[in-house]
């Protein structure tokens, strides 16, 4: 139960929040209050009847002694009669010496008022009994009972009107502050909704001041936030889009040194001949050659990764297994497969994924490269393609057999021109997974690698089912 | 009210007037005034006087004190008291029983009187020939068949008006609903002291001695000369001349009177005037 108060508490908005304090709060100070008045009301009233049967004890003896004194009872009787009628006189009796009752009675009906509530006031009708006496003869005893149903009635009824009162006060004050804090709480939804544009990058919305001074305060220290956040953003952006230009102009014009740098090694290598070549000087041509090549694939690396940020294409569900197939199916990669004796197979179901087709090929590419890189020599490489998902995420799973990656190097081997343990004739630039994390990552997921059962690396691509 | 409390409530009425309203035991004998004030006023002079009787002679006295004259004086004619503070006893009829007078208030006779208020234009009784004039009740010895007989006598005819007792029609008079009563001198003149009411006397009547406390014949003489020594006594003891001062106060009289042995003698006076009066409708 406490559980879930404390559930439905927090669910409860400010507004609501601050009504429900208020109100539990006036409405105990004010039950505290007619309780009291109450407790008072039933004194006064307890007061009241004891005085007023003092005076009915001190003023009835002497009235009906001269019906006593002559023995008539038939109008002693009417005059008890007469006496009872009176609204608090619920009972009054005469006794006289042989011991003869004259008896009238009529108690008002019981008030229509609970019984806890008798119980609380603690008043009841009271008894009192004076001798009638004549001459310093006693001739008999008057008993009169009054009946406290009238104020125990009348005290109910000011509590119920007090109450209706206090209820009416309240629904009063709950609107009136309802109204106000609705009014007051408007520009913090508005605040929200700007907070909400800014984390969805509209770094122009602003808010016009609007509320309690306290609102007033924190919206000029919001607009000054999206003032500050839109100048860092426009500044970084510049900062970035120069870096990029730059980055893309070197690669540019480090394209044609390269190209022209591996095209003339060759020249040179035809001009010369094979044979007329000392050892030393082929071997500081081969070597010329790799680092043409190597640089070239670097300037080549760096472009693709530079590009993950400048799709235009529209990002479409893209079906696992034809980007798989697109990456087997191109130049020279059958014949790359089979000269190493390699087999790559696919779950029998894939799903879809939210990526750019040419970012998924990509990403397939790299992975297949380094599984052929880094292969086992003595073991033929077997690649395993699956997927599992679950609620809004896909993980991808890319199984090979090589030579795995050791857990401490699992994160290392994300960041540009990484590479761990080069070997002679290793054509790695050291990108590959940087590109991989950097496709992932900009589509809203995020890579790791896991050790495959068996040995290997299983790279896991996790990516949202929706568009990003 | 509910229906069975309201039978309860019938059934104890009944129960209770069938028995007598008093302050009585089953043993005492009855005491019966002649009202000449009010119940309770009467009550409060009689009972200390019969509760120092009882006190000192051993014999219990229980006031009777009827609603008017006329039940007294039927009560009187049926002999339901024992001892009777009255003067109707001095013209008994056939089978009503003879009184036997033993004792008097120790005080000036009572006179009856015709008095109106003292800023009255009634100077004399033959204004008030045609004229409606109080009376306490058609059985007020010298309140009524004393005062009328001698109207009568002098040929003022008046229309009698009844006021149930003598404080009833003194109290009519003070407030000038009559022009003109019938009264107790001795009463009159206690009413006035205690109301503060200044009136003039237009004509008395001879004296004649207070209402006499009588026995019934069914009395024992033990009993009754008990009483009667008593209350004559009554006066030389401080204990019961205190008695009497409380009471004389409490009917604003001017000197507490006691009380002497009387003999029907002392009331031959009565018997004349029964003998001849004129008063057809006096009883």
């Amino acid at each position: 139960m406490i559980g879930r108060g404390a559930i439905l508490w927090k669910r409860t908005p400010l507004l609501g929040r601050l009504l429900v304090t208020a109100g539990l709060g006036l409405m105990v100070a004010e039950a505290v209050m007619l309780g009291i008045s109450a407790r008072q009301d039933a004194e006064d009233a307890r007061t009241d009847l004891q005085e007023e049967l003092k005076t009915q004890l001190v003023v009835l003896p002497p009235a009906l002694a001269e019906y006593v004194v002559v023995g008539d009872f038939a109008t002693l009787k009417q005059t008890l009669d007469r006496v009872a009628g009176d609204t608090r006189i619920a009972e009054v009796y005469y006794i006289d010496q042989s011991g003869v009752m004259l008896r009238s009675i009529d108690a008002p009906p019981p008030a229509n008022v609970p019984g806890w509530f008798r119980h609380l006031l603690g008043i009841g009708d009271i008894t009192g009994t004076a001798p009638v006496t004549v001459g310093g003869r006693p001739y008999g005893e008057l008993t009169v009972v009054l009946s406290a149903q009238a104020q125990i009635a009348h005290i109910f009824a000011q509590l119920v009107y007090h109450l209706g009162a206090l209820l009416a006060a309240l629904a009063v004050g709950f609107a009136a502050m309802w109204q106000v804090l609705r009014n007051g709480l408007r520009p913090l939804t508005e605040l929200e909704a700007a907070a909400r544009a800014i984390a969805d990058g509209d770094l122009s919305v602003r808010l016009a001041e609007a509320g309690s001074p306290e609102l007033r305060s924190v919206i000029v220290a919001f607009n000054q936030m999206a003032e500050a956040t839109g100048i860092a953003r426009h500044r970084l952006e510049f900062s970035n889009t120069e870096l990029v230009r730059l980055t893309e102009v070197t690669a540019h014009h480090l394209q044609e040194p390269s190209r022209r740098l591996v095209t003339f090694s060759r020249r040179l290598r035809t001009a010369l001949g094979e044979q007329a070549l000392p050892e030393d000087a082929a071997a500081s041509l081969t070597y010329i050659e790799q680092q043409a090549g190597r640089l070239r694939a670097l300037i080549r690396d760096i472009q693709l990764y530079l590009a993950v940020d400048q799709s235009n294409d529209e990002i479409a569900p893209q079906s696992v297994a034809v980007a798989m197939g697109l990456v087997l199916a191109e130049k020279g990669r059958r014949e790359q497969l089979e000269a190493i004796g390699a087999e790559v197979t696919l779950a029998s179901t894939l799903p879809e994924v939210a990526l750019e087709r040419r970012r998924l090929v990509n990403v397939f590419d790299i992975l297949l490269d380094n599984a052929i890189r880094y292969r086992r020599p003595d073991v033929p490489l077997h690649v395993h393609v699956s997927a599992d998902w679950t609620a809004g995420v896909i993980r991808l799973r890319f199984a090979d057999n090589g030579r795995g990656i050791e857990p401490e190097y699992r994160q290392q081997v994300f960041r540009m021109f990484e590479r761990l343990h080069p070997m002679p004739g290793d054509d790695s630039t050291g990108v590959g997974l940087a590109i991989v994390q950097r496709i992932v990552e900009h589509a809203g997921g995020r890579a790791w690698i896991e050790e495959t059962e068996g040995g290997g690396a299983t790279v896991v691509l996790q990516l949202p089912t929706g568009v990003p | 009210m509910a229906r069975p409390t309201r039978l309860l409530c019938v059934l104890l009425t009944v129960l209770a007037l069938a028995v007598p309203g008093t302050a009585a035991r089953a043993d005492d004998l009855s005491f019966g005034v002649l009202t000449q004030r009010s119940p309770v006023l009467t009550a409060q002079y009689w009972n200390p006087i019969l509760d120092y009787v009882a006190r000192k002679s051993g014999v219990k006295l229980a006031l009777k004190v009827p609603r008017t004259a006329p039940e007294a004086n039927a009560a009187i004619a049926a002999g339901e008291y024992d001892f009777t503070y009255s003067n109707k006893i001095f013209n008994p009829r056939p089978g009503e029983p003879a009184y036997r007078v033993v004792a008097r208030p120790d005080g000036p006779p009572i006179r009856g009187q015709i008095v109106t208020l003292a800023d009255s234009p009634i100077r004399s009784l033959d204004q008030l020939a045609g004229r409606e004039v109080g009376f306490p009740s058609v059985t007020a010895f010298v309140g009524y068949g004393v005062p009328m007989d001698h109207l009568i006598r002098a040929g003022v005819h008046v229309t009698p008006v009844f006021g149930g007792n003598q404080e009833g029609i003194m109290a009519q008079l003070k407030l000038g609903k009559v022009i003109a009563a019938g009264v107790n001198d001795q009463v009159m003149r206690e009413f006035a002291s205690r109301e503060k009411m200044e009136y003039r006397v237009l004509w008395q009547s001879q004296p004649y001695h207070n209402l006499a406390i009588a026995v019934h014949p069914r009395v024992a003489k033990a009993t009754a000369d008990a009483v009667q020594r008593t209350l004559a006594g009554m006066s030389a003891d401080p204990e019961g001349m205190a008695v009497l001062q409380a009471s004389a106060a409490l009917v604003g009289q001017a000197s507490a009177e006691g009380f002497v042995a009387a003999s029907p003698k002392d009331y031959a006076n009565y018997e004349d005037f029964y003998r001849n009066m004129t008063v057809k409708d006096f009883r």
